[in-house]
């Protein structure tokens, strides 16, 4: 890829899907225009300087797109490509767990068609729900970072075409997955703290089995919270741990950049979180419900009772061995890169 | 904001105005971005690239003006002309622009 289609990309990357080929085949014979125009001028064919002259004077890839989405913007060019790609990260999620939830539920449910097609409609209808509460909160997040987060809006410093030849140094902020990690971050953090029994399971004077997340239940004649007494024990650590993480990514977000002492500081909340992890793991179980306590409440399935509870346990510790391991690599990975000495970007 | 930003802003927006005319005026014929450039150049107004690229657009999407991609020398070039609509707007605009140009001289004196 040479610099004029860095630069093109980079443009184009702010812009609408809509438009944004259209846009780009025109910058770019727009350029060649320019191009040639030096090439005759100099009597020689251009060469990297040229066209980085060239870029230089066709500006700022940032504001080369936003003079072509105007000013009427809920998020602007300089926010847009983050934008989507938190939505195209978060989405998928947002279905995976709905859909882990429905198989949760269809193996729950009564084995009547009546009562699966039910579940697939309810299922339906969630989906829904969540992505457009999903977009909307991503959508406000952005509009509120849009006009708050000072980098963001007054960035006043010359463009130099010569940073793209810098491609994702180290230190610069991948501000995608920073969003990413203070949403779901925030979202842990309210669930947890405000929806102690978010995550519960029961049935109703029906014989009807349920297993749910926030949802209202009146007629429910027996319900537990899946999580156990042990996991509430280590909130308020995951609360401290959460909270500083949310401070950080803002503090982060705002310089625009990564620094040493951010640097260290992540390194710091990282390895403290695989240290919880260590401890969940090998603390008591997480898991609230046991095989006895579903049978005593009436589980219609006795020989599945004790098969439910292995499997809610496995996943969970699991999910503990996963985030050890790889928050472990992490921590090794990111203390090498801080020991080393930085080495010329160029 | 400082007194040359100021300043800045308010030829910016004094200037806008005059190069929707003088970009209309000059699109009776098919032209390429590059070449419009260099003509209004030559006959005195400069306007720079990330300007009339973003405004040839939107002109279009306003139904003024109808653009169709060529291959020319080996490259794709996007021609820019007026529409019917366009035709028909630019002689009011001309009678518009004269009455502002008359009333402005006299208020300046």
């Amino acid at each position: 890829m040479n610099l004029m289609d860095i630069y093109v990309s980079e443009v184009g990357r702010r812009l609408p899907q809509k438009t944004r080929a259209d846009i780009k085949a025109e910058i770019r014979s727009a350029l060649q225009d320019l191009v040639d125009e030096r090439n005759r001028e100099a009597g020689k064919p251009v060469d990297d300087e040229m066209v980085l002259a060239i870029l230089k004077e066709y500006g700022d890839p940032e504001k080369v797109a936003s003079s072509y989405m105007g000013d009427r913007y809920l998020i602007g060019p300089r926010l847009y490509p983050t934008f989507q790609k938190v939505v195209f990260t978060v989405m998928p999620i947002i279905v995976i767990l709905v859909l882990v939830g429905l198989g949760t539920s269809l193996f729950l449910a009564g084995s009547t068609a009546r009562d699966w097609i039910q579940l697939v409609a309810q299922t339906i209808g969630n989906l829904i729900w969540s992505v457009l509460m999903t977009a909307g909160i991503i959508a406000l997040i952005f509009a509120i970072l849009e006009r708050t987060v000072p980098e963001f809006k007054l960035k006043k410093t010359e463009w130099d075409p010569h940073t793209l030849l810098k491609i994702k140094p180290p230190d610069r902020v991948r501000a995608g997955s920073l969003i990413v990690n203070i949403f779901f971050t925030s979202l842990a953090l309210l669930v947890f703290n405000f929806f102690p029994g978010a995550f519960n399971m029961g049935y109703e004077s029906g014989g009807a089995w349920w297993v749910c997340f926030i949802c209202n239940t009146p007629q429910a004649v027996w319900s537990t919270t899946v999580l156990s007494g042990a996991f509430f024990r280590y909130l308020p650590a995951l609360d401290i741990l959460w909270g500083m993480s949310i401070l950080l990514t803002v503090l982060v977000l705002g310089r625009g950049h990564w620094q040493t002492t951010t640097r260290w500081f992540d390194l710091g909340l990282k390895a403290l979180s695989v240290g919880l992890g260590i401890a969940m793991l090998a603390g008591p179980s997480l898991i609230g419900i046991t095989a006895q306590s579903l049978n005593a409440a009436g589980f219609p399935k006795p020989d599945a009772a004790s098969l439910i509870v292995v499997v809610l346990n496995q996943i969970v510790r699991l999910a503990l061995v996963l985030a050890i391991l790889t928050g472990g690599w992490e921590v090794i990975r990111q203390l090498i890169r801080l020991l080393q000495t930085p080495k010329p970007i160029l | 904001m400082d007194l040359d930003g100021s300043i800045d802003n308010l030829i910016l927006e004094l200037r806008r105005g005059v190069i929707v005319l003088g970009v209309l005026s000059q699109l009776d014929e098919e032209r390429y971005g590059y070449a419009l450039i260099n003509l209004l150049k030559e006959k005195g107004l400069e306007v720079d690239q990330g300007t009339l690229y973003p405004l040839l657009r939107r002109l279009e999407s306003q139904g003024l003006l109808e653009s169709n991609w060529r291959i020319e020398t080996d490259r794709p070039r996007r021609y820019y002309v007026l529409s019917s609509a366009g035709r028909e707007l630019l002689p009011r605009l001309k009678t518009e622009w004269a009455d502002i140009v008359s009333v402005m001289h006299k208020m300046l004196k």
